[in-house]
C-alpha cells in the first residue's frame, strides 16, 4: 500500500515536469516582443535594451525557463510586467483566496451532490425523483455567469441575506463568521455544474447497487430497507463518490474562476484575466502553473484514497 | 426443424420510433428552429444589432419598436438575440465534430493497440480529461488573444479526451467479442476490422454522445464569451450579452442578460432531448 | 399433511415499453414438509421469476397481477414489505444462482455471515463470530478462520456457494428455495454442492423447491418435479414416475434430448441422433448420397506438437502487477481425418485457449500447428486459411449486431478467394443457408431477429460456406436451450456425413461429448491428459481426472435419494 503511493509520486514528477514546460511555452508563443507592445514608444532602444534584460529577456528560452522555476520556488516568480513587482506578492495572496473559495465548493459539491444524487437514487422512479432530475436538467445547462447574477441579485439586492461580493467587509475586520457570509454565494455559484455531475454519478451508482444480486441476497434474509441503504449501498458507492469527486475538480476550478469575476471575489482567476488583458506573461505563467500544480495534487489525493477503499487492494 | 419459412418483419421504422419519443422531436423543432433564425437573423431582426441609439437607452420590454427593449447603449435587444446565436452554434458545431473524429480514432487505437501503448496513452487521456478547461482557456487567450479561436481550441480540447475514454471503453468491449475474431480468421485485416466490423457498432454512441456535447459547450462558450475570451464586441453574442446586461441586472433591467441566458438554455436542452431521443431510437 | 407453500393461480406481468409481457400464466404448486420439489423448464419459462415472485423480489418492472401464494397458511400477496421481512429468511430461505454477484463484495464473509446471524439469532458480536464459523464448518470449508476474514472475490465459485448455503441456512428456514444452485458451477463441484444442500435439508426437515434446467439434476435430488413451460405447469408428479414415463409431449421431448451418457450405441445399425422419438430433423438434402459416408481414416489432418500458451497479466500501464498464466502446457495431440475428436475440461483447464491456438486465432507461446502437413506459422496463405473453420459458443456475440446476415457468410468469401465476386458469393451463401436449414429469406436479417437456436445456424452457415475441411466447434451448445441444443447437435451430425467434415469439438459436459465424439481428450489445468476412444469411457484405465468428470454426471434414470 505504502509502495503504491510513493509509485504514484514518483509518477508525478515527470508529469510536473511537462505540465511546467507547456506552462512555460506560453509566453515563447505569444507575441515577439512583450516588452516593446507594453511599454510606451518614447523610450530609446538603449532605454528598452537595459529594461528588457533586467526582466532577463535577452536570454535564450531555457535559460529563462530554468530562472523562471527558480523563482517560483524561492518565492519570486518573476517580475509583473503591468505592475512592476515581483509576482509572487500578486499571485500568492489572490490564490490563497481562491484557495479558499475552492474548498468551499468541493465541500458545497460533495454536501449536495450526494444528498441529491442518494435521495433520488432510493426514490428512483418516484416525484422526487423526477423533480430532482428535472433539476438537474436545467441546472447543468444553465450559464452559469447568469446564475451568479441572479443569486446575487436574490440574496443581496432583493432580500439583504448576503453581501453582494467581495470577500470581506470594507472594513476588513470581519473576522470567520464575515467570511462565511461572503463565501456562501460564490461557493454555492461555482458549484452548481460540479455539483450535479456528482449528484448524476451518485444516483446512477444507488441505483445500481440498490438492484444488484448482493442487496437482493440481503433483502431475501430479512433486511430492512433502513439496515440495507446506510451500511452496504453506501459503502459501495463510496468509491464512486470519491471517483466522482476527484473527476469533477477540473470543473470547480472552472466554476471557481468563473464566479470570481461576477462575486469581485479577489482571486487568482481575476488576476488572470486581467494579466491576459494587460499580456502580463509572468503572472500568467506563474498562475497558471500555480493552478496546474494544486490540480494534479488533489487528483493524487484522490487516487490514494480511492486505493484505500478498494477491497481488491488491501491484501496486496 | 426444417428449412424455415422466413417470418413476418417486425421491426418498427427508425422514423416511426423517432417521431414518438416526444422529447426528441421537441428538440429536432426547436434546433431546427434555432438554426433557421440564426441564419434568417439578417431578414428577420427588425434593427441591426450594432446600431446604439443613445436616445432609446434601456428601454423597457414591450416598449414601441423595441419589443424586447434595448440594452445600455440603446441597441435593439431582440435584433442581437436574432444574430447573437450565429457564432456560438458554429463554433460549438464544428469544434465538436472536430473532437469527434480525433476521440473516435484515439479510442480506437487505444482499444486495439499493445498493452503498453494503450496504457500509456489512455492514462495520459484520464489525466487530460479532468484537467480544468479553463486554464487551457485562459493560455489559449494569452497565445493567440481573445477570440473564436479561443472557443475552437478548448472545446477541441476539453472534447477529446471524453470522446476518447468513450470509444475506448465501447470498442474495448466489442474488440473481446468473438464476432471480431471471427472476422480476422475469416480473412479481414487489422484495419478493416477497425472500420468495417467494429466502428458500425460504435456509430451510434458516438452520434449521440455528440449531440449532447455540443449542447454543453454552447453553455460553456457563453460562459467564456461572457468572461471576455471569446466572441469580442461588438459582435453580438449571447454569453457576452449576459456580462454586457449584468451591470443593468440589478437596477431594473434584467432582460437585457436574461432573454440570452434562456435562449442558451432552450438550446442547450434542445440539444440534450435530442441526444436521448436518438438514444432510444439508435438502440433498440 | 398439510403444505409448507401452496401456490395458487400465480399470475406474474413484466411492464415493458410498449407491450406487457406474461411471464407467469396461472401456476399451481404445492411443496410439503421435507419433501424436495424440482421446478424445471427452459429458459424463458418462468420458473425463476415464479421462485422471485414467492419472497416478493420481483424486479422493478414486475408485478403480481392474480394468485395467491400461501406460507404455512399466511398469505403473502399484497403484503407490505415489512410484514414479508419476517418471512424472509426466518421462514423462508434462498439461495442464487450466481455466486459472483450474490455476495457483497465490500464486505468480509465474517461480516456478512455476523449480519444475518445478529439479526436472526440476536446474539452478540462474538456470538455471531462463533455462529459463522460453525456454519462454515458445517458446509464444508476447511479453513473457515481464514474465510471469515476473506472478501468474496478471493474465494471460488464453488465455495462462495457454500457461504450462500450458510448464510440461508443460518436462519433456519422451514422452506429453502435454490434457484439454479449449480449451473454456473463446474461439473464436480456441482454435484458436492447439490448434496450439500440435501444433508441440511434432511438434517433440519427442511422443504426445497429446486429451479433448474437439468433432468439430471432433477433426477439426483428431488422426490417430486413440476415441468414449467412457458409460464405454465404442463406436468407435475413423483419423479421416478415422471422421468421414467413422461406424459406431456413437451416433458418427452425435454427428456430425450438430452444424451444418456453410456448410451450411445443404443440404437443399432442406425445413425447416432437425438431426439429418436420424434423424427423431425430432416433437412433439405442437396444429393442423393450413392456412398456411405468415408468412414475416419488413420491420416491426421490436424496435428499439434508441444503446444503451450503463456499469458502476460499487468504490467506498466494497467495498475497491477506482472505475472505469467500458463493456459496451456505442452499439449500434443492429433485429429484424424473424418472423424469427431472431443475435448473436455472443467473451466480453467484450458480447453477454450487449446481451440483458440489450433484454429490459429491466437499466437503459439511454443509448439506446433500442423495442418494437412502444413506449418501454419510457416505458410499463411489464404488458401489454407479456407480449409479450417472455426463456430464459436454464443453466437449473439460471434455475428457482428450492426451487418447483415447474409453479408457476413458472403464478406469472408470474397476475403478469401473462395468466390471471385459478389454472385458468386450469393450463390454460395445461398447454399450455405440452405444447408444449415434456414430459407434465404434470411440473408437480408440483422442477427437480433433471430432466435438462439438459429443464430447458432447462421454461425455454422459462415463457417461451412467456404467448404472447409476441418471445422473447430467451441462448446457450439452451451448457450442454448436444451430442446435448441439437440436439433443443432444433429444439424451437425448430418452436416458432417452430408459434406466429409472432420470436427474439433470441445466442450464441457461429458454425456453430450461422449455421443457425439469418436475419440476423447480430457484437458486438466492446461495439460492434456489422456486421449481414448469415446467406447472405452469406462475402462478401468481411465485416469483420476476424468473419472471425476465421470462421477460428476448426474444420469436421468438413476433413482432418486428420497429424503421424505
Amino acid at each position: 500500500m505504502v509502495r503504491q503511493i510513493l509509485w504514484r509520486l514518483v509518477n508525478l514528477v515527470p508529469l510536473l515536469f511537462v505540465i511546467s514546460l507547456l506552462v512555460f511555452f506560453i509566453s515563447q508563443a505569444g507575441p515577439a516582443d512583450p516588452i516593446k507592445d507594453v511599454l510606451s514608444q518614447k523610450m530609446s532602444a538603449e532605454q528598452i535594451e537595459q529594461i528588457r534584460q533586467a526582466y532577463g529577456l535577452d536570454q535564450s528560452a531555457w535559460s529563462q525557463y530554468l530562472h523562471w522555476l527558480r523563482d517560483m520556488f524561492t518565492g519570486g516568480g518573476g517580475i509583473s510586467l503591468s505592475v512592476r513587482s515581483p509576482v509572487s506578492g500578486i499571485v500568492y495572496p489572490a490564490f490563497l483566496n481562491t484557495l479558499i473559495l475552492g474548498a468551499a465548493t468541493v465541500v458545497l459539491t460533495v454536501v449536495l451532490g450526494v444528498l441529491i444524487g442518494f435521495v433520488s437514487g432510493i426514490r428512483h422512479g418516484r416525484p422526487v425523483d423526477r423533480a430532482a432530475m428535472l433539476f438537474v436538467q436545467i441546472g447543468s445547462n444553465l450559464p452559469i455567469y447568469w446564475f451568479g447574477l441572479i443569486i446575487i441579485w436574490l440574496t443581496a439586492v432583493w432580500r439583504n441575506w448576503l453581501p453582494a461580493g467581495g470577500m470581506h467587509d470594507l472594513r476588513g475586520d470581519g473576522g470567520f463568521g464575515d467570511l462565511l457570509l461572503h463565501l456562501i454565494a460564490p461557493a454555492f455559484a461555482a458549484s452548481l455544474v460540479s455539483m450535479l455531475i456528482v449528484a448524476r454519478f451518485v444516483r446512477a451508482a444507488v441505483i445500481e447497487s440498490a438492484q444488484s444480486d448482493y442487496i437482493r441476497t440481503y433483502r431475501s434474509q430479512g433486511f430492512g430497507r433502513a439496515a440495507i441503504l446506510g451500511k452496504h449501498i453506501g459503502r459501495n458507492i463510496l468509491p464512486s463518490i470519491v471517483n466522482t469527486t476527484g473527476l469533477t475538480i477540473g470543473s470547480v476550478i472552472t466554476g471557481v474562476v468563473f464566479v470570481e469575476t461576477i462575486f469581485s471575489w479577489p482571486g487568482i482567476g481575476s488576476v488572470l484575466l486581467n494579466a491576459i488583458a494587460g499580456s502580463d506573461y509572468p503572472v500568467i505563467q506563474s498562475g497558471i502553473l500555480l493552478v496546474a500544480v494544486t490540480f494534479v495534487l488533489v487528483n493524487l489525493i484522490t487516487d490514494v484514497l480511492l486505493d484505500l477503499l478498494n477491497p481488491r487492494l488491501r491484501h496486496t | 426443424m426444417t428449412a424455415v419459412i422466413a417470418p413476418p418483419r417486425l421491426r418498427r421504422s427508425a422514423v416511426a420510433r423517432f417521431v414518438r419519443n416526444r422529447e426528441a422531436l421537441l428538440g429536432l423543432v426547436v434546433l431546427v428552429a434555432v438554426v433557421g433564425i440564426a441564419v434568417l437573423a439578417p431578414w428577420l431582426a427588425p434593427h441591426d444589432p450594432n446600431a446604439g441609439d443613445p436616445e432609446n437607452v434601456l428601454n423597457p420590454v414591450g416598449s414601441a419598436g423595441h419589443l424586447l427593449g434595448t440594452d445600455d447603449q440603446g441597441r435593439d435587444v431582440l435584433s442581437r438575440l436574432l444574430y447573437g446565436g450565429r457564432g456560438a452554434l458554429v463554433v460549438s458545431t464544428v469544434a465538436v465534430a472536430v473532437a469527434l473524429v480525433i476521440g473516435t480514432l484515439l479510442g480506437l487505437i487505444g482499444a486495439f493497440a499493445g498493452r503498453r501503448t494503450s496504457g500509456v496513452l489512455m492514462r495520459t487521456i484520464d489525466l487530460l480529461f479532468a484537467f480544468p478547461v479553463i486554464l487551457v482557456a485562459l493560455s489559449l487567450a494569452a497565445i493567440v488573444q481573445p477570440g473564436p479561436g479561443v472557443l475552437i481550441g478548448t472545446v477541441v480540447f476539453g472534447a477529446v479526451p471524453y470522446v476518447t475514454r468513450i470509444v475506448f471503453a465501447e470498442a474495448k468491449i466489442e474488440r473481446e467479442k468473438d464476432y471480431v475474431e471471427a472476422a480476422r480468421s475469416l480473412g479481414a485485416s487489422e484495419p478493416a476490422v477497425l472500420l468495417t466490423e467494429v466502428l458500425p457498432n460504435l456509430v451510434s454512441s458516438v452520434v449521440i454522445y455528440g449531440t449532447s456535447l455540443v449542447g454543453i459547450n454552447i453553455v460553456f462558450t457563453a460562459s467564456l464569451s461572457a468572461l471576455g475570451l471569446g466572441i469580442q464586441p461588438p459582435n453580438p453574442d449571447w454569453g457576452r450579452m449576459i456580462s454586457e446586461g449584468a451591470k443593468v441586472l440589478v437596477t431594473g433591467s434584467p432582460g437585457v442578460a436574461t432573454f440570452p441566458a434562456i435562449a442558451i438554455l432552450l438550446v442547450a436542452l434542445a440539444f440534450n432531448w435530442l441526444g436521448d431521443g436518438l438514444r432510444d431510437v439508435l438502440n433498440p | 399433511m398439510t403444505a409448507v407453500l401452496s401456490v395458487d393461480g400465480l399470475h406474474v406481468d413484466f411492464q415493458l415499453p410498449g407491450a406487457v409481457v406474461h411471464a407467469v400464466r396461472g401456476v399451481d404448486l404445492e411443496v410439503h414438509p421435507g419433501e424436495v420439489l424440482a421446478l424445471v423448464g427452459e429458459s424463458g419459462s418462468g420458473k425463476s421469476v415464479t421462485a422471485a415472485g414467492i419472497l416478493g423480489l420481483l424486479p422493478g418492472n414486475a408485478r403480481v397481477t392474480g394468485g395467491s401464494i400461501r406460507f404455512e397458511g399466511n398469505e403473502l400477496v399484497e403484503l407490505p414489505e415489512k410484514r414479508l421481512n419476517l418471512f424472509r429468511g426466518a421462514g423462508i430461505g434462498m439461495i442464487f444462482q450466481d455466486p459472483v454477484t450474490s455476495l457483497d463484495p465490500s464486505f468480509t464473509i465474517g461480516s456478512q455471515l455476523g449480519d444475518t446471524a445478529r439479526l436472526h439469532l440476536r446474539v452478540s458480536r462474538d456470538g455471531a463470530r462463533e455462529v459463522g464459523r460453525a456454519w462454515l464448518d458445517r458446509v464444508g470449508i476447511a479453513d473457515p478462520d481464514r474465510v471469515l476474514r476473506s472478501y468474496p472475490h478471493e474465494l471460488s465459485g464453488g465455495m462462495r456457494q457454500r457461504v450462500m448455503i450458510a448464510l440461508a441456512g443460518l436462519s433456519g428456514p422451514r422452506l429453502l428455495i435454490a434457484d439454479e444452485p449449480t449451473t454456473a458451477l463446474d461439473a464436480t463441484v456441482q454435484k458436492q454442492i447439490l448434496d450439500l444442500v440435501l444433508d441440511l435439508a434432511g438434517e433440519t426437515g427442511t422443504a426445497v423447491l429446486l429451479i433448474t434446467h437439468d433432468f439430471g439434476v432433477v433426477s439426483h435430488t428431488s422426490s417430486r418435479v413440476a415441468v414449467m413451460r412457458e409460464g405454465a405447469i404442463v406436468e407435475v408428479g413423483e419423479t421416478a414416475q415422471v422421468l421414467g414415463a413422461p406424459e406431456h409431449p413437451y416433458t418427452r421431448t425435454l427428456i430425450d434430448s438430452v444424451p444418456e451418457i453410456g448410451r450411445r450405441h443404443s440404437s443399432v445399425g442406425q445413425q447416432r441422433r437425438l431426439l429418436a422419438a420424434a423424427a423431425h430433423t430432416t433437412r433439405v438434402h442437396l444429393s442423393e448420397r450413392a456412398e456411405p459416408p468415408r468412414p475416419a481414416t488413420d491420416r491426421p489432418i490436424l496435428e499439434l506438437t508441444g503446444i503451450t500458451k503463456d499469458f502476460a497479466i499487468g504490467g506498466l500501464g494497467t495498475g497491477r502487477h506482472r505475472a505469467t498464466v500458463r493456459a496451456v502446457d505442452d499439449v500434443t495431440l492429433s485429429v484424424r481425418r473424418g472423424e469427431i475428436f472431443g475435448l473436455i475440461g472443467e473451466s480453467g483447464s484450458g480447453k477454450s485457449t487449446l481451440a483458440r491456438l489450433s484454429g490459429g486465432l491466437l499466437p503459439l507461446t511454443s509448439g506446433k500447428v500442423i495442418f494437412a502437413g502444413t506449418d501454419l506459422a510457416a505458410a499463411e496463405s489464404k488458401g489454407l486459411r479456407r480449409r479450417f473453420q472455426y463456430v464459436f459458443q454464443d453466437a449473439a456475440t460471434a455475428l457482428n449486431p450492426r451487418i447483415k446476415v447474409g453479408d457476413q457468410i458472403a464478406r469472408p468469401l470474397v476475403r478469401l478467394g473462395k468466390a471471385s465476386g459478389r454472385r458468386e458469393a450469393a450463390e454460395l451463401t445461398k447454399r450455405a443457408l440452405d444447408l444449415v436449414g434456414l430459407s434465404v429469406g434470411y440473408a437480408d436479417r440483422y442477427p437480433r431477429e433471430f432466435s438462439g437456436g438459429q443464430r447458432q445456424r447462421v454461425g455454422i452457415a459462415r463457417a461451412i460456406a467456404l467448404e472447409p475441411d476441418l471445422l473447430i466447434l467451441d462448446e457450439p451448445t452451451s448457450a442454448l436451450d436444451v430442446s435448441t441444443q439437440a436439433t443443432i447437435l444433429n444439424l451437425l451430425l448430418d452436416l458432417k456425413d452430408e459434406l466429409d467434415l472432420t470436427y474439433l469439438f470441445i466442450g464441457h459436459n461429458l454425456a453430450i461429448i461422449e455421443f457425439v465424439c469418436d475419440r476423447i481428450g480430457v484437458m486438466h489445468q492446461g495439460s492434456l491428459i489422456e486421449t481414448f476412444p469415446a467406447d472405452d469411457l469406462f475402462a478401468t484405465a481411465r485416469q483420476p481426472a476424468t473419472r471425476a468428470l465421470l462421477d460428476a454426471v448426474l444420469p436421468i434414470g438413476a433413482p432418486a435419494t428420497t429424503k421424505g
